[in-house]
């Protein structure tokens, strides 16, 4: 019971440690210890906003893998954008085990 | 009266009342994690996020694979476009696709917006252009739809479909959404 009781809190304690400081998943307003869902701009051009969207994801699990492509570059491509207007993303974690972060493009 | 509660068991609970909380977020209909909407000088854009699409037949080729798919509606325009990511085990041009329905099939044109290899697979990335009635009705339907590609070089391709499980789930949040552009028109 013991050794049940240090595990789950070491596990606990790297969890939130992952998830404290993983730069990735720092948002503008600042990030849940346990559950994070967090939507924010991330920049804006000159060009007008047009009627084409393109995402690209990237996620990470348990703090020990992290995989993806989430690059506004990515995004551009999957919706044939040349012209950006703006970029958004989205950073979603639970308790650090399963975190993504996804970048939304507007352009035409 | 004393009443003792052992550590391990506090432990659990703890443990317990943790995945619950995380659950809240998850399993709860959100539609704010289905699409996004936006102003456009044109009227309103909304954006369904990317979902995936099971492969329910291979095809004649012999060509089976993974499709993922989002779709994007100016109100303005009354179509949606529907752009989608078909992997295949083997090169497969795809230049259309077929919508297989309860009320028929319904064939478009697909424009190819790059084509990548992966490490087991191809990728094409599509677009195609829908009517929004015709793509309104496949998502009130009671049985989920089959979206077969098809190409000039190589004939008929895989058909992907949303198993029932999956399509009773996703029917209210397009309904929704439905709602939503009624609303706002």
């Amino acid at each position: 019971m013991k050794n049940f009781k240090s595990m789950l809190a070491k596990w606990s304690v790297m969890a939130f440690a992952v998830a404290g400081l993983s730069s990735c998943m720092v948002t503008q307003a600042g990030m849940g210890g346990i559950y994070t869902n967090v939507k924010q701009g991330e920049g804006v051009t000159s060009n007008s906003r047009g009627s084409k969207v393109g995402t690209s994801k990237a996620s990470a699990y348990v703090g020990i893998i992290a995989v993806g492509d989430a690059s506004i570059e990515a995004a551009a491509k999957s919706a044939g954008i040349t012209k950006i207007s703006h970029v958004d993303s989205q950073k979603k974690s639970i308790l650090g085990i399963v975190s993504s972060t996804t970048t939304v493009v507007y352009g035409e | 009266m004393g009443f003792s509660v052992p550590a391990f068991s506090t432990m659990k609970r703890l443990f317990v009342l943790f995945s619950l909380l995380s659950c809240v977020g998850v399993s709860a209909q959100n539609m704010k994690n289905f699409y996004r909407q936006a102003k456009h000088d044109e009227g309103t854009l909304y954006f369904v996020l990317p979902r995936e699409m099971a492969c329910c037949e291979a095809g004649p080729g012999g060509f089976s694979g993974s499709l993922s798919y989002d779709y994007t509606y100016l109100d303005a325009r009354d179509s949606v476009a529907m752009l989608m990511t078909v992997a295949t085990d083997g090169v497969f041009e795809a230049d259309s696709v077929c919508f297989e329905t309860v009320r028929g099939a319904f064939g478009f044109g697909a424009e190819p917006i790059y084509r990548t290899a992966g490490k087991r697979e191809w990728r094409s990335r599509l677009r195609c252009v829908v009517p929004y009635d015709l793509w309104a009705e496949m998502y009130r339907a009671s049985e989920p739809f089959v979206l077969r590609v098809y190409s000039s070089k190589s004939g008929a391709g895989p058909g992907f479909s949303d198993k029932r499980k999956t399509w009773k789930k996703i029917r209210p949040y397009f309904g929704t959404l439905q709602e939503t552009i009624r609303l706002n028109r």
